[in-house]
Parts: structure tokens; sequence; C-alpha cells
């Protein structure tokens, strides 16, 4: 070529180059949907596999991390291709799937991503091999329920690592899907009393037209259409491949940012046991939404928008379609995607089937004393935990000159329970023993003891054999032991002992701090009372408004913590004493 | 053989379009002094034609500047070229910046010749250097206003489409607009994926080329017509080496290729000037002397456009519906409006007429035309929202009520977040078919 002729055309066509990249950076999306419509539109029989590939794509931008990346290798025209064919291919022959009508399947059996980002993408045709080579061949599934077991067994097997709900659930439900078994994830936000959200596996039968839930992975968990929503569950919500018009992402207005999770608009409120009402709240002109939280110690402000409503036009009431009864609510709106309290705490009231709300009678402050609390606990006692200490009566302190304990001698028998603190007893004075142990009674043979030290006068007797009942912990305890055996090097007569049940450590622990907050029902928001370390089992509070709702937060360690009001020398927590189920 | 001097029916029509362009480049001077550098528009709806204004006038500007004997005309010229060299290149306006070029290029023609005339010129490198210069200006451009260039491109595509249905006789000038409008609700009702498309589509009353304009108003006879006219006066101009004028000329058809002179008081006025300056240095009682009352009859049937009265009676059809007088509100519209003016009130003005008049199918298909007729707007929607409550068809009321909601508005306002609140309450409100 001629030289003088080249850099000149170089010249030329760099920017041409430069703007035609540019373009095709643009068409990516397009020219692959376009690839697919092509392949689909060249035949009458195909005419829903073409709309099965609009669904996707018209959905594809409510997915970003099933967006193709700039080198387009994530998806591709083939992908796709091969991954509707298999899911047409599902609908036609799948017995649990045949069925089902083309919305459904669309919702049901297409998508090929459930939560954002929890699993890889990978078509149905290559999740269906998997599931022949590592699970069960998918013609010899008899029903849903046995495909689920078999999953849960062999995933028990396989990944036995305690990973996320969010990745179970994904990864179950579309392998279900690519054996042509209709299913859904579905997740709650949070609970009444956990801190804690979970995201749980449906899959749809048409027979019966339900929903049976079930968690995926877990061999103990059967399908169920009944019972699933129980009163500790908040709002459950289906995710979807499509986006449902019916939320906040659509709802609100334009300046308005939905608050997380809720500006996800593929999530739609399938919530059972809810109830729909019109509630009077105090809404602006620049709101639609108004939100309902509930206590949550990890939300920022410790409250965690849970359901939503729409306000009505003259912004005097928002209508919510699924509110629980037995559900202390903080009403608030977004403001640039943050909870704001705009109004105080409310509970809902059930009335042959109608749904009211009420002010909680137990928030009302009486007057404007403040009084000196006492504080044992942040969390009340479990009912697991008192049968524990329960279960524990009748164990009893062995000594013996013999490591297989012939003739030993009972130095102490508990004959109460014991509470969920670290206790003291004296032993009693029987001589000099080199070996000592805890037996746990023939009616409870389980060692649920997270604490036991050893002691002569006010000295412990320091001993590390690794076993769990030394290391501090409330929460552990050796419970398949048969005894905790203690050897000493030479006989010695030990006085007491301390020792502690297993619990779930929710007793005010010396050396912890702690933060108390109150509900100021005029700023609507938890605020700071008092900071402590604690020295003993017990905190003291002075000048705390009376009749108020508190929260007794441990910022060294634990997560279980709920409100409180004090009373009589008592705390009566929110959802335990003052809320019953 | 030299240039047309500047004497006689030149030093008379240079100052003149030279005294035009000082004018508005002073009124827009003024304007971005009190806009804080927002905005200026001189007498123009916008600063795009104002710039292409400038530009063609630029060749007579440079003409006063450099060859009149008065001190206060080069003054203004002065003046006048400063301001054009400021405006036009701030107004962002892409034709007025290639008018521009074009129009300086051949204006300085016959010195740049003589400048290289005996010397070898690499004219490659010149020439590469040159595009190189252009298509990255051009892309700049295109990429800072991205919206206005597809629309542009929208515009031409569906004219084409709908002159190819009209080639011979066209539907007159008043009525381009609507035959447009209608064309382009055809287009997007056979293309419902032309996203981008519905995204950027408006109502133009004009198409952005004043050639495809002529067309489809008088047909292909029209065009061919206007191209006479013009290509006779170029000829003019370069029979007696009338560089000034046909300076201008170029820029004019770059302007009139990209944009809408012809609808413009100024821009015929300024037509006229050049076409009469073309006709300098020819006698009077040469062959072209028939040229001149050519020329002003054409002028004068161009002026007779702006004789317009569709605000006036759209202003009567509106009373009328107010005072509850269906019919004859939809008589005016039906009758005169609805055939020239593409906007698309008309439409929503014919549907609540219908609806009031409990004709909801005809209500009906006017708003479903604004809905195809300008897509991205939310108020036909809304419109077709209420109709369908009030006939009792829920399903097609919140299929409306959908479309409000997941529209992307090209522009927030409190009446488009009205209408999404009453979409949502009603969406909101609809009992879920849903199995949980």
């Amino acid at each position: 070529m001629n030289t003088k002729l080249s850099y000149p055309l170089f010249l030329f066509f760099i920017p041409l180059l430069l703007f035609g990249s540019c373009i095709r950076e643009r068409n990516g999306i397009a020219a692959l949907r376009q690839s697919v419509t092509d392949h689909y539109a060249s035949s009458d029989s195909t005419r829903l596999q073409l709309e099965a590939a609009s669904f996707l794509f018209d959905n594809l931008p409510f997915h970003s991390s099933a967006l193709p990346d700039d080198s387009g290798e994530i998806l591709s025209s083939d992908f796709f291709i091969r991954h509707i064919d298999h899911c047409f291919q599902l609908w036609r022959n799948s017995e649990f799937a045949k069925n089902i009508s083309f919305d459904q399947f669309k919702e049901y059996i297409l998508p090929f991503e459930v939560c954002q980002g929890a699993t890889p993408i990978i078509s149905a045709d290559e999740r269906w091999l998997w599931v022949r080579d590592n699970i069960i061949h998918p013609d010899s599934i008899e029903s849903p329920d046995h495909f689920v077991e078999i999953y849960n067994q062999r995933m028990s097997e396989l990944s036995p690592d305690d990973a996320d709900c969010t990745i179970k659930a994904s990864q179950c439900v579309l392998n279900m899907r690519a054996v042509g078994i209709p299913s859904v994830a579905e997740r709650n936000i949070a609970y009444r009393r956990l801190t804690a959200f979970h995201v749980h596996c449906a899959y749809f039968d048409i027979g019966s037209g339900n929903f049976y839930r079930f968690n995926a992975e877990d061999t103990d968990s059967k399908p169920d259409s009944e019972g699933w929503n129980w009163t500790e569950m908040q709002n459950i919500y289906r995710i979807r491949f499509s986006p449902d018009i019916d939320s906040p992402f659509f709802l609100r207005r334009l300046t308005e940012f939905p608050i997380p999770p809720f500006d996800d608009p593929c999530m739609t409120d399938v919530t059972r046991t809810g109830g729909s009402a019109a509630v009077g709240l105090p809404a602006d002109s620049i709101h639609n939404i108004v939100y309902l939280a509930v206590f949550n110690r990890d939300a920022p402000g410790g409250m965690i928008p849970v359901a939503w409503g729409l306000t009505d036009s003259l912004r005097t009431t928002a209508s919510f379609r699924n509110l629980l009864p037995n559900t202390l609510y903080f009403p608030g709106v977004s403001e640039k995607g943050k909870f704001i309290p705009i109004a105080p705490p409310f509970m809902v009231r059930e009335t042959g089937g109608v749904f009211e709300s009420d002010p909680p009678e137990f928030m009302k402050e009486t007057d404007s004393a403040t009084e000196t609390v006492t504080l044992t606990r942040k969390y009340p006692l479990k009912e697991s935990d008192i049968k524990t200490a329960e279960s524990l009566v009748g164990s009893r302190i062995e000594a013996a000159d013999n490591p297989e304990f012939n003739n030993a001698v009972i130095l102490l028998t508990l004959r109460e329970p014991l509470k969920p603190l670290i206790q003291n007893f004296k032993l009693a004075d029987k001589g000099e023993f080199k070996y000592y142990r805890f037996v746990p009674p023939a009616s409870h043979p389980r060692c649920d003891i997270s604490i036991l030290r050893w002691f002569i006068g006010e000295e412990e007797i320091k001993h590390y054999d690794g076993c769990v009942v030394y290391d501090g912990d409330m929460t552990t305890a050796p419970s398949d032991s048969a005894f905790i055996t203690f050897t000493l090097a030479l006989p010695l007569r030990l006085t007491n002992i301390e020792i502690a049940p297993k619990n779930s450590d929710n007793a005010v622990t010396s050396g912890h701090d702690y933060i108390l907050r109150r509900y100021d029902m005029s700023s609507l928001q938890w605020t700071d009372v008092g900071r402590a370390k604690a020295v003993s089992d017990s905190l003291r509070f002075g000048e705390v408004p009376r009749g108020s709702l508190l929260w007794l937060s441990d910022i060294s360690k634990g997560r279980e913590e709920t409100p409180f009001i004090y009373s009589n020398g008592k705390q009566t927590f929110l959802y335990y004493d003052l809320i019953p189920e | 053989m030299p240039s047309l001097p500047y004497k006689g029916l030149i030093s008379f029509v240079a100052p003149i379009v030279m005294l035009l362009a000082l004018g508005e480049a002073l009124l827009s001077a003024w304007h971005l002094y009190v806009t804080n550098g927002w905005g200026f528009t001189g007498t123009f709806i916008n600063s795009g034609p104002l710039a292409c204004f400038l530009a063609v006038s630029l060749p007579c500007t440079i003409a006063v500047y450099r060859n009149s004997g008065k001190l206060i005309l080069r003054i203004a010229a002065f003046i006048t070229l400063i301001l054009s060299a400021i405006l036009i290149p701030y107004s962002l306006s892409r034709t007025a910046i290639a008018a521009a070029f074009v129009a300086l290029l051949i204006f300085f023609f016959p010195e740049i010749k003589k400048r290289f005339s005996g010397k070898r010129v690499r004219l490659l490198p010149i020439f590469s250097i040159t595009t190189v210069i252009i298509i990255a200006i051009a892309i700049t451009l295109i990429i800072v206003k991205h919206d206005s260039a597809v629309g542009r491109l929208l515009i031409w595509k569906i004219s084409i489409i709908a002159l190819a249905k009209l080639p011979f006789w066209g539907v007159g000038w008043s009525r381009v607009p609507v035959f447009y409008a209608e064309n382009q609700e055809e287009y997007f009702a056979s293309n419902p994926q032309a996203i981008e498309d519905m995204w950027i589509a408006d109502t133009p009353n004009y198409l952005f080329n004043d050639f495809l304009y002529t067309a489809t108003a008088f047909g292909i006879p029209g065009l061919i017509l206007l191209c006479a006219i013009i290509v006779t006066s170029i000829i003019l101009c370069v029979k007696r080496k009338n560089y000034m004028i046909l300076a201008s000329f170029g820029g004019m058809i770059i302007v009139m290729t990209a944009s809408y002179p012809l609808h413009s008081k100024e821009f015929l006025l300024l037509m006229a000037l050049l076409l009469l300056g073309s006709t300098a240095g020819y006698r009077c009682k040469s062959k072209t002397a028939f040229l001149l009352p050519a020329y002003c009859a054409i002028i004068i049937v161009g002026l007779a456009q702006y004789i317009d009265i569709s605000g006036q009676l759209y202003y009567v059809a509106i009373k009328l519906h107010e005072e509850k007088h269906y019919q004859e509100s939809n008589h005016l519209l039906r009758d005169y409006l609805l055939e020239r003016v593409a906007d698309t009130s008309m439409l929503h003005l014919a549907g609540k007429n219908y609806q009031k008049l409990g004709m909801s199918d005809s209500a009906e298909f006017y708003f479903s035309k604004s809905v195809l007729r300008v897509p991205s707007r939310h108020y036909p929607h809304y419109l077709l929202m209420n109709l369908h409550l009030q006939t009792g068809d829920t399903a097609k009321a919140i299929s409306e009520a959908r479309i409000l909601l997941s529209k992307t508005p090209k522009v927030l306002s409190p009446a488009i977040e009205d209408m999404r609140f009453r979409a949502a309450s009603l969406i909101h409100s609809t009992p879920l078919n849903l199995t949980k």
C-alpha cells in the first residue's frame, strides 16, 4: 500500500472505529435479544418460545447479575436458546409441569435466576445433567416431595458446610425447575424475636393449586402447604423474575427512594396469616409509601421495615394488604432510602377477620416521673433454656479415689433447676479425692453444662483438658458426654463449684458493656438512657422515665435482644409477656 | 476573471443582511446577560435557528467588514463577527456549525485558490486532518445532543415513509404536521419494539428538512420547483463569481437540509435578500430580469403560510367543551384543527368531548391515537384509565395504570406524580388474584 496514503487513512478510521465500538457496546443486549428472537421468529410454531424469550429479556434489567458483562461471555444467544428449548421440553413432558399455565410456566420454570447473584448463571439443560449425575435421574422422580427428600439428603452429604440460606434456596429452586418441578423461593425480612431473615423454597402443585414450602438442604424439612406461616415470621415475600407492579418500586413518588429490600420490584407479599387494614397515619404529600417496621437490634435505629402500604389522596391514612396481629409496628417513610418514623407504634387487632390498629396499652408513659431500674436480662429466658435447666435436676457431683469411680461418694445433688447464670455451690466435706466428676441424671443423660469451675475456698483449681465447659461460653456444652471428669495430680479436698446450664447467654454478664435505650414517643426514636459495664449479674440505671419501652443492648457480645417494660421491679418482655402469641 | 466587486446591488444587500444579523446577535447577547449565560434565542424560538441565521449571514458580514467604505458599517460588522464567533459554537447547533463551515469555505475559496496557485500543495494530509477534525467535532456534537440527533433521524425516516404515500401531489403546506403525525402513529403501531424511537418521538411542526417538507406538502413537483429556484440562483452567482451570495446559499442549503428556515419570517427575509443578491451583476434588461418578480411571488406565498388561526380556534373549542357544547367543540376539531394541528391536545379534547357524550369507543379511538402519536407521554394513558374506569372495564383500566406506573417520564412534574398516584391507588386497591 502507498505509505503516503496509510497515515491519513489511519487518522480517518480511528475515530470511526471508536464511534463504532461505542455503538456496539450500547447495543450488546439489544443485539443478543435480536439474535434470540430472530431464532424463534422464523416459525409460527415457536410463537410461545418467542414470548418466553421476550419475557426473559424484558425482565433482565431487574436482574443485574444476569446481565452480560462487557465481554458478553456470561450469556450468549446459544445459552438462551438452549435454556428456553429445555424449559419448553419440560413444560410439555414433565408430569409436574405439563398442566401449568403459560404465565405460571414463565415464573416457576423458565427463569434462570432466583436471588440476585446467589448462584452462577447456568442453563436449565446443564442443571438437568448435574441433577442426573449428582442427585437423582430426573426420570426416577416420583413426586416433588420425593425429589425434595432425595435432594436435601444428597446436598447435606455433598456440601455439609453451613452455606447461606439464600444460596441454598436459589440452588434448590433452579435445580427443581431444571427437572420440571415448578418452584419459587420466598423470603421474610425479619422475625418477631429472632434477629434474622430467611429464604426458603416452595414448589407449586397444580393438582391442589397450592405452594408447598420447605427449607433447602435441610433433611428435617418436609414440604408443607399449611403450617409454614407461624407467629414468629414476619411477612413472606415471593421472589419473582418479573416485577410486581403493586410494589413500592412502582407505586412510590418518583422522588421517593424505596427502602431496601423494597427497592427490588420482583417481590410479592404472599403472607397467608395477615389481613388488610387502613391505618390512620400522618403521611405527607411527598411520600406515597408508608412502611411498617419491627424491632431489630441490627437494623439502623433498631427498626427494620417488613411491610408497606399506600397512602390515600388526603394523606391521612395508609392501606396495607398484609398486617400481622400480635406485632408492634413502627410506621415510617423513606428519606433517601432510610427508614424515618412518622407516628407512634401501633398494634393490629383481629376481630372476626377484621383487622384494626390499636395503640399498645403497655407503651403509655403514665407521668413524667423517673425511676431506677435493675436489669438482669437483655432477652427473655427461652423455653429451651428452662427445659435444659429443669432436665439437669438430679445431677450430682461425685468424688472417688479411682478413675472408675468405684465406691464414689456424692458431694452435691442438684435439687432445683439451675438459673441460666453461673451459680456457686458448696460441696459436702467427705475427704480428699483425686477424681471428681459431674454426672447428669439418668432421666436426661446429657451433660448440658456450659460452665463448670472447681474451687478450694476462694482459689480456683484451673483445668485445661479442652472440654467446652472450661471455655467460658454459656452457649456451648459437652452434651453428648456421659460425664465431665476432673482428675487431679494428687488428692485434694475441693470445697465449691461454679456451674451454669447451657443457655442462650442473654443474662447480664459481668465484664460486658451495655447501653440502655428507651423509645422516645416525642422524637419517635430509640434514645440512649445510659451506658454501663456490668460488674455482677445485674445492672442499675437511674432516672429512667417510668413506663417507657426499654431496650438493653449488649455491645460486647451476642445478638439476641428485645424491648421490655420495667414495672414492679421486673422486666416484662415485648413478645413474651406483653404480646402473647 | 475577478470576483464580483462590492458595489451596486451587493453593497445594498450585504449591509442589510449584516444589520439583521447584528440585531439578532445583540438581542442574543442581552439574553445571555439576563439569563447568566443560560440561554439566548434572538427573535427565534431557540438558539439553534438563531445560530443558523448568523452562520448564513456570515459571508455578508465579512464582506461589509472588509469592503464597506463607511466606518460605522465596518464597526457594526466587526461586532457582528465577534458575537457570531461566540454564539454559533456556544449554541452547540450542529447545523449552524456545519453551515458556517461551508459558508466560510466557499467565501474564501478564491483566496485559498490564489494563495496555493503555482505551489505544490500536499492536499492529502490537509484533507485527512480536516476530515478527522470534522468527524471528531461531529461525533462530539452527536454525543452531547444524542437525543436530538436520533430524533432528527426518526423524523426523516418517517417523513420519507410519508412522502412515499403521496409522492406527486402532497398534502398541502399546513397539513404536513398532521400527515407526519399520522404516519408516526402507523409506524409505532407496526413497530412496538422501537423503544428508543418511542422515547424521543414528539409531534414536530417541522420535519427538520425543508426539502422533505416541501416535497410532502407539494409533492415531487414542488420539490423540483424549490430546487430549481436555488439552482438557478447558484448558477447566477457562479457565472458572476458572486462568492458572497454563493457562500450564504451554501450555508442556507445546509440549514434547509437539517432545520426549518422556510418556517421562519427572519429566514424568509434573508432568503429574499439572497435571491435578490444573486441577480447582482446582471442588467435589468437581461434574460434574468423575470426572476425578480418570480422571487417576489414566492416570498408572498411563503409569508401567506403565517396566516394561521389554529390557536384561536383551539381556544374556542376548549370554551365550547367547558360550556358543555361537546358536539360543537368536536365539529371545530374535526373540520379544522385535527387536520392542521398535530399536537396531541387536539386528540385529547376530541376524546374528552366523546367521553362526555357517552361515546366511549370514539373517545378511546382518539386517546389511543394520542398514545401512538407520542408514546412517551403519560397523559393519554391517564385519560384511557379514567375512561375505562367510567365504563366499568377494570381490566383495561388496570392495564393503563400499569403503563402509567412503569413508564419513565422525560421530565418530572407534579402533574405526572398526580397521575401516577391515581394509578397507584387503583393498582393497590384491586384485589390480588394470587396463589399464596
